[in-house]
């Protein structure tokens, strides 16, 4: 039963142990550049809280090997041990350990494996290098997460008021109990008398408990008992042998675990919401109580004269309806902070891998982004931050030689734009190299030439498919992933990417995100008796075109001539099947959308005007539709399509191509 | 004290019904212990505890060597309720196997 | 809430006992010396009792042994109030069948923890 009450907040300790982890992460990075010392009782708190908590929701596992963590962690608070690289470097592994011991627990396997074992005894070896013998045995006798207690009172125990029953109800608070009683020694009824104790007691207590503590239930009745209290191992000492290759492979299915657990455990996944934020929900939906009452009184005896307050009473239902509507947004916001944590480690990785020296700029960490799509930038992300390490930033003797700083820096930012949220990673490397790429592009056939190509379109090449291959990216950059897969996951969550660069000076990587993937700021489009809704972001410009503006080129395609450049028509009327649509150029509308990197012209009849549409999905409801991302409700009860531009942009090139 | 002056008379099969003070301590088991030990001759014996506030582990203890007896006896024992403090106790002190205490009427 | 008894000479101590005892809900009797405390504790039955080892009259652990003879009072929770130094005192109330003992000097925090733990 206690079980089935601890369960419910195991999702509320993994949560917040997560973030633990994330801290104590963040603070051994800042301590390993020379932080202040004080990161080491932040570091300590953090494996402390993990470490009884995981006692008190049943992970033994977890809590025995963070307490070897925090063993090593009090050494080093206490200045018993210098902090140096190698501690720090076992500690960052054991953070990720952990994190994959918490994959497990949330996966509901067994926390412990062999690579978690061995980097258990490694902490332990790192303490019994310097600790002395005596103080080990001290430790190993005086700390367990699971003690065996053997408890038999004498028969006159009772009558001196120390009943057992007392003594069992504090032992409980200790942590969790297993009793067993032993009766072999109790009398016959007839022969008992009730006042002596006969029963004995086999206790296994698991719980963060030190044997003093759990002695001192036992104060007032030693000498009326026998009483043992042993340490309960739980799990063997490992292989010295085999440590270091094992704990290798532990970081990496710790980080594999870390990288798949967001999309794996997504659907059951909470939000932590401030208490600030539900306040102020909770003020708007008085408000709006209010002002429906307000309204009410007009229903039972409105007279014209009235009008003007009936007209107020509406105002002010639109408002806190609005803001009511962004503060329950709100709710699935969170700080893109918790992505930028893993970058600080990735960066010192990378670097030191290949021999770069970089500094992380980070800035915004507090901009919030929806929840989902915060879920999901996180690879693309890595994926640039990879890759500006990688191919941005050039070596050390090679910058000194350009003369710049031997340090390259990686800035990585966020910050609201418009309703947008922009996240850049910008380096002050080499730039693209035009002459790298184009022969590249000629080589993977996606050009002939580069000749007369600007250098826009050449940055652009990189997010081609096909661009990149295994063939050319490095162990590290990657991992046979291109840019291309980039730019199609950031416009699956409706974003954007874009790539500035100047030789010599560096590149900018402009991601482009919706504030939310459940409502979308779009222009309602008619055509026929139909409405679609084209997303905001996407929209370049709505021109009205002369019939000589459109070309026709073989295959059937149409194209127009937009800013010097000639995009391709798509006509929504055709790709959607629309009755009573206008045919002629001149009659209808051309807007110029953006997206998967091209730009293309949706013809249409005309606009009906802006609007935020609510976003429902088309598969959940019905199924997946090519060319469209959801539908929303209009505010007369009909259904309007919301256009998907890349999905629209990908169909189009594949009818050309067909 | 309590016991009764056919307290040497067999229960002979009828049902003994024994209702457990509120407080079931050490300074009650004077009184309980001889009730139990008539009830444990044989027969089916019913403990009612479902008023039960205070208990010890003297009183479980004694409850468990009724139990035992009863049965040795070819008797068998019932429950016609137990209180929420008796199941905490038997949890706490490892008897709830032995003691087969019935399920806590929600009150 | 509890019937308590507390026994000592000093009215400092007694006084700081009870009222500490009486802030937390429960109901407090005192005596002045162990031979009051047993007359008091015959007229009634007390959930616990808390004694000072050295009194006039009749001292702590004399008391306690009286106590235990009463057959109301087998198993009733009986704390000695005693300092550290006399580790003798407390074994000794011990053998005389006190339940366990509290150091003195303690704060209105510490007894209530240990008056909690013997009533459960």
């Amino acid at each position: 039963m206690a079980n089935v009450s601890m369960a419910q907040f195991h999702q509320v300790f993994f949560e917040e142990s997560l973030e633990g982890l994330d801290n104590m992460e963040t603070a051994l990075l800042a301590l390993d550049e020379g932080g202040d010392k004080e990161l080491v009782h932040t570091i300590f708190r953090a494996a402390h809280s993990i470490k009884g908590g995981a006692a008190t929701f049943g992970f033994p596992e977890m809590s025995a090997f963070t307490h070897e963590a925090e063993s090593l962690l009090d050494e080093l608070r206490d200045g018993r041990r210098p902090i140096d690289k190698p501690i720090i470097e076992l500690l960052l592994r054991s953070v990720d350990c952990l994190r994959g011991m918490f994959a497990r627990a949330q996966a509901g396997q067994p926390l412990n494996d062999e690579a978690a074992e061995a980097l258990r005894g490694e902490l332990a070896a790192a303490m019994g290098r310097e600790a002395a013998t005596e103080v080990k045995a001290r430790r190993s006798g005086d700390h367990a997460d699971a003690w065996v207690i053997r408890f038999r009172p004498h028969p006159g125990m009772a009558a001196s008021g120390n009943d057992p029953l007392r003594l069992m109800r504090e032992l409980k608070a200790l942590g969790e109990m297993k009793v067993t009683a032993e009766l072999d020694k109790l009398p016959a009824l007839d022969k008992l008398e009730p006042g002596e104790c006969h029963i004995g007691w086999t206790i296994e207590l698991r719980g963060q408990t030190k044997r003093d503590a759990i002695k001192s239930v036992f104060d007032w009745v030693e000498d009326e008992c026998d009483l043992s209290i042993e340490p309960l191992h739980v799990v063997a000492p490992p292989a010295a042998a085999e440590a270091p290759k094992a704990a290798v492979a532990d970081v990496a299915t710790a980080r594999a675990a870390r990288e798949g657990a967001p999309a794996a455990s997504a659907e059951s996944s909470s939000v932590r919401v401030s208490i600030d934020k539900i306040d102020s929900m909770i003020d708007l939906v008085g408000e709006l109580v209010i002002t429906q009452s307000m309204l009410d009184q007009f229903r039972e005896n409105f007279d014209i004269a009235k009008l003007a307050m009936l007209q107020e009473g509406l105002t002010q239902l639109a408002r806190h309806t609005r803001e009511l509507q962004e503060s329950v947004m709100g709710i699935r916001m969170l700080p893109i902070g918790s992505v930028f944590n893993r970058f600080p480690r990735l960066v010192r990785d990378l670097s030191s891998k290949l021999g770069k020296n970089v500094r992380l700029d980070m800035h915004g960490e507090h901009t919030e982004l929806d929840k989902t799509v915060l879920e999901k930038i996180g690879d693309p992300l890595v994926h640039l931050v990879r890759n500006a390490i990688d191919h941005g930033l050039e070596m050390p003797d090679k910058r000194r030689a350009a003369g710049k700083v031997e340090q390259g820096t990686l800035r990585l930012e966020a910050f609201h734009r418009g309703g947008s949220i922009v996240v850049e990673v910008a380096d002050d490397g080499a730039g693209l190299n035009r002459e790298a790429i184009v022969a590249k592009a000629v080589q993977r056939g996606l050009i002939s030439s580069g000749e007369g190509m600007s250098d826009e379109a050449v940055a652009e090449l990189i997010f081609q498919p096909g661009f990149s291959t295994a063939a050319v990216t490095t162990d590290l950059s990657g991992r046979g992933v291109g840019m291309d897969v980039v730019r199609r996951n950031v416009a699956d969550l409706g974003g954007s990417v874009t790539i500035r660069s100047t030789p010599g000076k560096g590149s900018v990587f402009t991601i482009v995100l919706p504030l939310t993937l459940a409502i979308i700021d779009g222009l309602s489009a008619a055509v026929g008796e139909e409405s679609y809704i084209v997303p905001l972001v996407s929209i370049v410009e709505s021109v009205q075109l002369k019939p000589d503006a459109i070309r026709s080129v073989a295959g059937g395609g149409e194209l127009f001539r937009f800013r010097g450049e000639y995009l391709p028509v798509i006509r929504l009327h055709e790709v959607f099947g629309c009755a009573g649509a206008v045919k002629k150029i001149e009659d209808g509308l051309m807007i110029v959308v953006e997206g998967d990197g091209s730009r293309v012209g949706l013809f249409v009849d005309g606009l009906n005007g802006q609007q935020q549409a609510v976003v429902k999905s088309l598969e959940a409801n019905y199924r997946r539709v090519q060319g469209v991302s959801g539908a929303t409700i209009l505010a007369d009860g009909s259904v309007a399509l919301i256009v998907d531009i890349a999905g629209l942009v990908r169909l189009q090139s594949r009818r050309k191509a067909a | 004290m309590g016991s009764k002056a056919s307290s040497k008379s067999k229960p002979t099969g009828a049902a003994a019904g024994i209702v457990l003070p509120a407080d079931c301590r050490l300074g009650a088991l004077d009184t309980l212990a001889p009730q139990l030990r008539e009830a444990a001759g044989g027969g089916a014996a019913t403990l009612d505890g479902a008023a039960v506030e205070k208990v010890d582990g003297a009183a479980m203890q004694l409850l468990v060597a009724f139990r035992r007896a009863a049965v040795t006896a070819g008797g068998s024992v019932s429950w016609a309720g137990a209180s929420e403090v008796l199941h905490e106790a038997a949890s706490l002190l490892g008897l709830g196997a032995e003691l087969d205490l019935p399920a806590v009427r929600s009150a | 809430m509890a019937k308590i008894l507390a026994v000592d000479d000093s009215a400092s101590m007694r006084g700081m006992v009870a009222f500490t005892l009486r802030g937390a809900g429960h109901e407090v009797s005192e005596a002045e010396n162990g031979q009051l405390a047993l007359d008091q504790a015959k007229g009634g039955k007390y959930d616990l009792v808390l004694a000072d080892v050295n009194m006039p009259v009749m001292d702590g652990i004399s008391m306690v042994r009286e106590l235990r003879t009463l057959p109301e009072y087998k198993g009733v929770p009986i704390l000695m109030l005693t300092t550290e130094s006399h580790t003798d005192k407390k074994m000794e109330g011990k053998a005389a069948g006190a339940t366990g003992w509290l150091v003195k000097p303690f704060d209105p925090e510490q007894l209530l923890a240990t008056v909690n733990r013997v009533l459960g």
